[in-house]
C-alpha cells in the first residue's frame, strides 16, 4: 500500500526527487533505489535529502564513498531487484529505530540507514 | 464577612483561629475547607477585588540570570489572585515527579502520588473539571475521533489535560466567603512582617499594612502563608527579627530552588499524509479534555531525562506566534493587546482536512537548581517590604532533556512509520548549552520553600509545616520540591486540601 502509494505520489509530488535522481544516476533504476530515503522523501525536498546526505559524509569520512555506502546499505543483496532493494531498505529503516541506531542530521531524528541513503544521494547528484 | 482594612480604626488587633495570608487558588481553597466548622478564618488580601497598578506595583522586583516576565506582572494582587488570568491548563504529576532519581540533584518528595490522589479527586470540584480520569481510553470512549499518533510500546504515551473553564476564584467564590458567617475576608490587608516568640519556635501574629496609611495587628493560633512562591519566600526572608536569616531559613533554603516550565518551541513533527489529531487539539473553552507527548518513566530513567511533555500546534500556525516572553511585558494594555493577537492566529489553526506538519512545543520541568532563587533587594516597596529579586538559571539537565525527548519521540514514530521529527537549531549541537532568545517560562512559580523531610535539604515538611515552628505553614506551589511538566494549579489546590485536612486533625487536638 505504502509503495503503490509512493509511486503514485513521485509521479507529481514527488517528481521534484525522482528526477534528480534518475539525472545524476549512471547506473539507474538500481542506485536509485538504494539512494532514495522512502519515507523520509515523502516529507523532505530533494535539497533537504542532500544536506542530511552531505552532514552525514562531513561526519562519517571513513563513509564519504559510493561504494562503501552501497555496501554498508545492501550487504550481500547487491543482486536484489529495484522493488526488494526498497523493500528491504525500509526494513533496516524500521529496524534501526527500533534498535536505536538514529542519528541527527541537520535536526532531523533519522534511522542510520535513510542517512547513508541520503550520503549516497548527495554522491549520485554531485 | 468582608472587612476593608482601610476602613477601621488604626491599629486594630483581629484574632482568630486561624489565619490564611493570601486569597489566591491556595488561600480560598484553604478557606473553603473551613466553611460552617466552628472556628474564626482570618483570610488576608493585599488587594482589594479588582486589579489596581498600585497593589501589583507592590510585586515589583529585580530579575537577573535567564531573561523573565517582569514580576508585577506575572502575579495578581488582589481577591482570587492569579487565577484571574490563568488558563486553565490542568494535569496530574506523574508518579516518577515524586520520586529521588539519581540524575535529578535535590529530586525527591516525602510524599507519592497516592498520597495526593483523594486531594485530586477533591481539588477537580474547586476547579470545575471533568471527572477524575486522565486515563487517554477513557476520554476516547468518549470521542472515538481522538485518535493516538501511531506509537509502538509505551515509551511515549498520550498524557491527558482537562481544562478549567477557566475559574476565576475571585469571581466563582467571592459571595461564598463573603457570605460565610466565620470567614473573616480582610481586603487591602497586605501583610509585611510574620512575628515569631523569641526563639522563633511559633508565630505570634502578623503586622498588616496598606496604602491609606492603616497598620493592624492579627494573631491566631495557626498561620498560612499562601501569597505564591516568590512573595512567599520574600514574607519570609522579610519576617527576620527574632531569626536574622528570616524565618524558617536556618539552613539557607528559602526562596533557594525557584522553579518554572521552560515553555518552548522545540521541534516539528511531519507526517506522510494529513492529519487532525484531534486527540492533541486545544481550542480556547471549547476542549475539555486533550492529550500530550509524554515520556515514559522508564525511557526517563535510561536517559537521564527530566519530565517533559510536548504539545501540537499546527505549524503554519505555530510559525506566527510570537514568543512568550516577548507578549508578557510590564505594560498590561500591551500585553492584552499581544494576548488578544495570540488568540487570534490561534483561531486560523486545525483546518478540517488536518496539516502535515506541527510544532512541538516543550513543557518541561526545570531541575531543582539552589542557585536559581529570590533574594531580598535593598529597595523597598510602598508599604516598606524589600521588594524581590529573582534570579532564574537552568542547568544543563534541561537542554540535555530536551533533545532527548524529542529524540525519543522521532525514533517512536519512526518506528511506525508515521512521519519524521526535527529538531530546531538550539537543539542540535550536543555541547551547546546556550538558549535561544525566545526561552520563555509559562508563568509558573514554583519552589522557594521546598519540601523536604531533613530540616537541611527543605523549608517545609510532608505536612507544609515550616522547620522548627510550630504554627507556620506554606501553601502553594512554593512547597513544590520539583516541577514536574504539569502547569501547578491542579496540583497545589491539591497540595492545599491536603493542608487543610491536616490542621483540622490538629486542631481538633488529635495530633
Amino acid at each position: 500500500m505504502e509503495r503503490r502509494l509512493f509511486i503514485k505520489l513521485s509521479a507529481f509530488t514527488a517528481a521534484a526527487l525522482t528526477l534528480p535522481l534518475a539525472q545524476g544516476c549512471s547506473n539507474g533504476s538500481m542506485e536509485t533505489a538504494v539512494a532514495q530515503p522512502f519515507l523520509f522523501s515523502q516529507i523532505v525536498d530533494v535539497k533537504t535529502i542532500n544536506e542530511a546526505g552531505l552532514a552525514y559524509r562531513a561526519n562519517h569520512i571513513s563513509e564519504d564513498n559510493k561504494e562503501i555506502l552501497t555496501q554498508l546499505l545492501l550487504g550481500e543483496h547487491k543482486g536484489l531487484g529495484k522493488e526488494a532493494i526498497q523493500t528491504k531498505l525500509d526494513k533496516q529503516v524500521t529496524a534501526d529505530f527500533r534498535q536505536g541506531k538514529t542519528i541527527v542530521l541537520k535536526g532531523w531524528v533519522m534511522s542510520i540507514t535513510e542517512a547513508r541513503q541520503c550520503a549516497l544521494y548527495s554522491i549520485i547528484k554531485s | 464577612m468582608h472587612i476593608d482594612a482601610r476602613k477601621i480604626d488604626n491599629n486594630s488587633i483581629i484574632e482568630g483561629d486561624i489565619c490564611i495570608v493570601g486569597s489566591g487558588a491556595a488561600g480560598i481553597s484553604m478557606a473553603l475547607e473551613w466553611l460552617n466548622t466552628p472556628y474564626k478564618v482570618i483570610l488576608l488580601e493585599g488587594g482589594g477585588f479588582e486589579y489596581e497598578k498600585q497593589m501589583q506595583d507592590l510585586y515589583k522586583g529585580k530579575t537577573t540570570g535567564q531573561k523573565y516576565y517582569p514580576l508585577e506582572s506575572a502575579r495578581l494582587h488582589y481577591f482570587g489572585g492569579t487565577t484571574g488570568h490563568w488558563s486553565g491548563f490542568c494535569s496530574t504529576f506523574d508518579p516518577i515527579d515524586f520520586k529521588e532519581r539519581d540524575w535529578v540533584p535535590h529530586s525527591g518528595w516525602p510524599l507519592n502520588r497516592e498520597d495526593l490522589d483523594p486531594y485530586y479527586a477533591r481539588a477537580h470540584k474547586n476547579l470545575d473539571l471533568g471527572p477524575y480520569e486522565y486515563d487517554v481510553k477513557y476520554w476516547q470512549k468518549k470521542d472515538p475521533e481522538l485518535k493516538s499518533l501511531p506509537f509502538d510500546g509505551d515509551a511515549v504515551f498520550n498524557k491527558m489535560w482537562q481544562f478549567s473553564p477557566p475559574t476565576r476564584f475571585g469571581t466563582k467564590y467571592r459571595d461564598t466567603i463573603v457570605k460565610a458567617p466565620n470567614i473573616h475576608l480582610y481586603t487591602y490587608a497586605n501583610v509585611t512582617e510574620i512575628t515569631a516568640n523569641e526563639n522563633a519556635s511559633a508565630i505570634k501574629e502578623v503586622t498588616v499594612k496598606n496604602l491609606d496609611g492603616k497598620q493592624h495587628t492579627v494573631r491566631a493560633k495557626q498561620f498560612i502563608v499562601a501569597c505564591c512562591s516568590i512573595q512567599n519566600a520574600r514574607l519570609l526572608l522579610a519576617s527576620n527579627k527574632q531569626a536574622p536569616k528570616g524565618l524558617g531559613n536556618q539552613n539557607d533554603n528559602v526562596g533557594r530552588y525557584f522553579m518554572e516550565h521552560l515553555e518552548i518551541k522545540s521541534a516539528e513533527l511531519w507526517l506522510t499524509r494529513p492529519d487532525v489529531l484531534k486527540l492533541y487539539h486545544w481550542e480556547w473553552e471549547i476542549t475539555k479534555a486533550r492529550a500530550e507527548l509524554a515520556i515514559s518513566e522508564e525511557m526517563q530513567r535510561k536517559h537521564q531525562l527530566l519530565n517533559g511533555t510536548a504539545s501540537l500546534i499546527p505549524l503554519e500556525v505555530a510559525r506566527k506566534q510570537p514568543a512568550f516572553i516577548d507578549i508578557w511585558t510590564a505594560d498590561t494594555a500591551a500585553t492584552k493587546r499581544n494576548m488578544v493577537k495570540l488568540d487570534d492566529i490561534g483561531k486560523e489553526g486545525a483546518k478540517k482536512e488536518g496539516h502535515r506538519a506541527f510544532q512541538l512545543f516543550t513543557r518541561v520541568e526545570q531541575a531543582p537548581n539552589p542557585n536559581s532563587r529570590v533574594t531580598l533587594d535593598t529597595e523597598k516597596d510602598a508599604l516598606g517590604v524589600p521588594r524581590a529579586t529573582l534570579h532564574w538559571e537552568f542547568t544543563p539537565l534541561e537542554k540535555h532533556s530536551l533533545r532527548g525527548i524529542y529524540k525519543i519521540i522521532g525514533e517512536q514514530l519512526g518506528i511506525t512509520g508515521g512521519g519524521r521529527v526535527r529538531l530546531m537549531d538550539y537543539l542540535q549541537d550536543e555541547n551547546d548549552n546556550t538558549w535561544p532568545s525566545f526561552t520563555g517560562g509559562g508563568w509558573h512559580h514554583m519552589g522557594t520553600t521546598r519540601m523536604a523531610e531533613d530540616p537541611k535539604k527543605g523549608v517545609v515538611d510532608a505536612n507544609c509545616k515550616v522547620h522548627g515552628i510550630a504554627n507556620l505553614y506554606m501553601a502553594g506551589a512554593s512547597c513544590y520540591a520539583t516541577a514536574a511538566a504539569p502547569n501547578p494549579t491542579l496540583t497545589l489546590t491539591a497540595l492545599t486540601i491536603r493542608l487543610a485536612d491536616h490542621l483540622k486533625e490538629k486542631v481538633k487536638g488529635k495530633l
